[in-house]
């Protein structure tokens, strides 16, 4: 048989006229200790009989009808709805009806017209959590005011301070967060698929593999989107760690037999993000664990973010089963910082450590340091000399720091003028004698305007020197070629990378 | 009915009831206290039908019987009598009451009229007094006593396997107490009416009990507290409780440790000149000392200083109604306090130093200079 319930309006008329009738048969005071306060709120038929819900404030109320006035409600009930009657006795607050209804009404912002400190009512369990309180008489010159504690601006401040805790404690860098990553031609696919994977993780690009040379902010992304997926889900279990840490564990785990609790650390990852995956190669075993790891998350959706040096491809000893699981997903190509994004990472670190530079100082450290890691060092110099020593922000400190710390930190290259010809030829796959010579065709004369650079800026050779190891050139054609290759590494991205390799390739002789 | 007993006992039992008693009810029956005489027990029982207690007073009976008695009179007509024994004594509706040198005779109404008290069937769960009291102190002053809203005059019980969790707010301020002794092995949670815990926190100040018992009814709402001989029936209250937890910073940017006493007079100094706008005080943090700066629009200013011991963190500033503060300092009078914050808009937390299982996290006000 079907149940069926009356409507509310229906159950308030029945209970009206079982008032109308109570009330004339029981005396005053009982009529309103007793009756009133606890009303029917429901009536379901079934069966051919009516089961009416009598809904009391208390447990008090509800032991006193029910045991004295029961029978007589009961039999009040059957007459007025027509059909043997069972009660229900039920307990809830009408308080809270009653809040509920008010709502709407009584929300009162902070006119200052409130009479004493006790906020007013509503809020709990409703969205419209903000509200302001001004408490007694607020006609004073100060105009003070609290948000309740539990108003959306606190929540929200509160969320962000337990998020990057949250962050800290998985071993996330504070400032690497999306808002602090300079994004140009050279990174914004990267940040565009890393931004992608923070909103839905597991589902965009699964897995993501960012690589790219040093101080090139492949682990800024990385941490940036555990922070940005904490942000948005709390409770979700990120595991950040770098390939180092990951071999050490698990060495760590086989050592002390607990490798089933090293598994399930990492089985149990809704996000694993795996820093400089390319030092795991040639270790089987660590190899192994990986890509048992790796299939686990992958199976069930879980997002993973890899970075490495270079391409799976290009890393050797990995095993080719491997290779192709990274291969699988999207792998992203992060480029040197062009000139334009250092200039515009020196602007955002620096207004982060405090000591917004200008414009124009920015593009003088951005040409003349290539890394974005070098720059965070630049910036640590200025700020201790500034806050330290006492310095003012200008162009010449600024002059002063990269000299010690760009030029002077470089690492001295003890070679001689012959040997620099002979890398730079090298580098650019020409004979010595063509460098040396006269030919004036533009690639050789470019490796010859670098050899000559290189050999006055890092050897520091006299100019009627340097000429002379180039078919007896004039000391004024040596100067012409310095200032002209100094000019364009300032301007040609690849040029000045091409002559820190040839720097690099210098240092390493001997 | 015929018994005997001691003023003293009796007043004390009375001293527990007559809080309760409404004053004007639409039912003369609820203005009173039941009276009940059987075997050698001696109960006392009234209700204003959201909270109820039943004690029992020592004392001799000789012939049974139940009565409703007036409260009113009936508690203060025994406050005035001296210590000693009593005789009460019924003939049909009066009471007589017999001491040295009187006679009161009080008009009583038919016990079979007094409400009925919900019977409970839960199981019971105790919990050690000491913990009661520390709820008492620690807590119950910062729920709310607004009755419009209804959740927050309550304290939140948090029941788990890691213990038992106690939070009490006004929507301004809050405190949490977790005891990690009171474990439990399924996950609960209930909210007890903060003046019911300090009822009941009364109660067994004025008694020599280790241990109080809890009985909970979800279906009828209702929980007993039982202390010692007393049985204390309080309506459960409904409704969802805050995200707490939400408001809670997990760190804090700067810490620094103060006296507490020494804060305290700071901040009632402060206070005279901040009366006129709405008790707000700002605290200024700055190397190693702290200002307590109080503005009166009309009066003057009031300026304070005192040496704090900076743990980390930066120097800040900071707003609060110092009725907050106050609350805080007079329900734990704490030796050192440990103060906490991040920005001068978002919550701090005040904590006794060295009692990691508490916290008081106060909602900071805007000053517009």
């Amino acid at each position: 048989m079907q149940s069926l319930s009356w409507s509310n309006s229906k159950v308030k008329e029945v209970w009206q006229i079982a008032c109308a009738q109570l009330e004339l048969e029981l005396s005053n005071g009982v009529y309103n200790i007793w009756i009133l306060p606890n009303p029917l709120t429901k009536v379901t038929i079934s069966q051919g009989k009516a089961i009416a819900v009598i809904n009391s404030p208390t447990g008090f109320y509800s032991t006193n009808v029910k045991n004295k006035f029961g029978a007589h409600l009961q039999r009040v009930l059957s007459g007025v709805i027509g059909k043997p009657v069972e009660i229900s006795y039920q307990i809830s607050s009408p308080a809270l009806n009653k809040s509920k209804q008010s709502q709407t009404t009584s929300d009162s912002r902070g006119g200052g017209n409130n009479n004493s400190s006790s906020p007013s009512a509503s809020l709990i369990g409703s969205t419209s959590l903000v509200r302001s309180h001004s408490p007694i008489g607020s006609n004073s010159a100060q105009s003070p005011r609290a948000e309740d504690l539990f108003s959306q601006a606190s929540v929200e401040s509160v969320e962000k301070n337990q998020s990057a805790v949250r962050a800290k404690n998985i071993g996330l860098r504070q400032d690497y967060s999306f808002e602090t990553f300079a994004v140009s031609s050279s990174n914004e696919m990267a940040h565009a698929a890393a931004s992608a994977v923070s909103k839905n993780p597991g589902e965009a690009y699964n897995p993501l593999f960012l690589y790219g040379g040093v101080g090139v902010g492949k682990t800024h992304l990385m941490q940036a989107i555990g922070r940005n997926i904490l942000l948005h889900q709390p409770t979700a279990k990120v595991i950040y760690s770098t390939s180092e840490e990951f071999t050490n564990q698990i060495v760590n785990a086989i050592q002390t037999k607990s490798t089933i609790r090293f598994k399930e650390r990492y089985r149990t990852a809704d996000v694993l993000l795996l820093d400089d995956v390319q030092f795991i190669a040639g270790k089987d075993s660590v190899q192994e664990e990986f890509f048992h790891t790796f299939n686990a998350l992958a199976k069930n959706n879980k997002q993973i973010v890899l970075t490495s040096d270079r391409p799976p491809h290009e890393i050797l000893l990995l095993e080719g089963r491997l290779r192709s699981r990274l291969e699988a997903g999207l792998m992203i190509d992060i480029q040197q910082p062009s000139f334009e994004l250092r200039t515009a990472i020196l602007l955002i670190k620096s207004k982060a450590a405090g000591i917004p530079i200008e414009i124009e100082m920015a593009k003088m450290i951005a040409s003349r340091v290539d890394s974005a890691r070098k720059i965070g060092g630049i910036l640590n110099s200025l700020k201790s000399e500034i806050e330290l020593n006492g310095q003012e922000l200008t162009p010449e400190l600024i002059e002063h720091i990269l000299i010690t710390e760009v030029d002077q930190k470089r690492p001295q290259i003890k070679a001689q003028i012959q040997q620099v010809i002979k890398t730079v030829s090298n580098h650019y796959y020409l004979k010595q004698q063509v460098v040396k010579g006269k030919s004036r065709k533009k690639k050789i004369t470019l490796a010859r305007h670098i050899a000559m650079y290189v050999c006055k800026e890092d050897l520091g050779e006299p100019y009627a020197e340097i000429g002379r190891w180039f078919s007896g050139r004039d000391h004024s054609t040596v100067m012409h070629a310095y200032h002209k290759i100094q000019e364009m590494t300032a301007k040609d991205e690849s040029l000045a990378q091409e002559i820190s390799a040839i720097r690099m390739s210098l240092i390493g002789m001997r | 009915m015929k018994l005997e007993l001691l003023q003293e006992n009796l007043i004390i039992a009375l001293n527990q009831l007559h809080r309760i008693i409404p004053s004007k009810p639409q039912l003369p029956i609820l203005s009173t206290i039941l009276l009940e005489a059987k075997e050698n027990i001696i109960s006392l029982t009234a209700t204003d039908l959201f909270i109820g207690i039943n004690t029992i007073v020592p004392g001799k009976v000789i012939q049974p019987a139940s009565v409703a008695i007036p409260g009113r009179i009936f508690y203060s007509s025994i406050a005035a009598l001296d210590p000693g024994k009593l005789e009460l004594s019924l003939d049909r509706d009066n009471l007589t009451i017999l001491s040295a040198n009187n006679t009161t005779s009080i008009t009583c109404l038919a016990a079979d009229d007094f409400p009925e008290f919900p019977q409970l069937k839960e199981e019971v769960s105790s919990l050690e007094t000491n913990t009661l009291e520390k709820i008492q102190e620690m807590v119950s002053f910062s729920a709310s006593t607004d009755l419009t809203r209804p959740v927050l005059t309550a304290l939140l019980f948090q029941f788990s396997q890691d213990g038992l969790l106690v939070v009490g707010t006004d929507g301004f301020r809050l405190a949490t107490l977790k005891l990690s002794d009171e474990k439990n092995k399924e996950d609960k949670q209930m909210l007890i009416p903060a003046k019911a815990i300090t009822e009941a926190a009364r109660i067994v100040s004025a008694q020599d009990v280790k241990e109080v018992d809890f009985q909970v009814s979800e279906e009828l709402k209702q929980a007993v507290i039982t202390i010692g001989n007393t049985k204390l029936y309080v309506r459960l209250i409904d409704g969802e409780y805050p995200p707490f937890n939400k408001i809670i910073p997990a760190e804090f940017l700067t810490e620094i440790e103060i006296d507490g006493k020494e804060f305290e007079n700071q901040l009632k100094r402060a206070q005279i000149f901040a009366r006129e706008s709405s008790d707000i005080i700002r605290l200024q943090i700055d190397k190693g000392e702290m200002k307590i700066i109080a503005i009166s629009p009309s009066f003057g200013k009031q300026e304070g200083v005192m040496g704090v011991e900076m743990i980390r963190g930066k120097s800040g500033e900071i707003a609060f109604n110092s009725r907050y503060l106050l609350d805080f300092l007079s329900a734990l009078k704490p030796e050192k306090i440990n103060f906490y914050m991040n920005e001068s808009l978002t919550p701090a937390m005040f904590r006794p130093s060295g009692k990691e299982e508490y916290q008081y996290i106060a909602m900071p006000f805007r000053v517009n200079e």
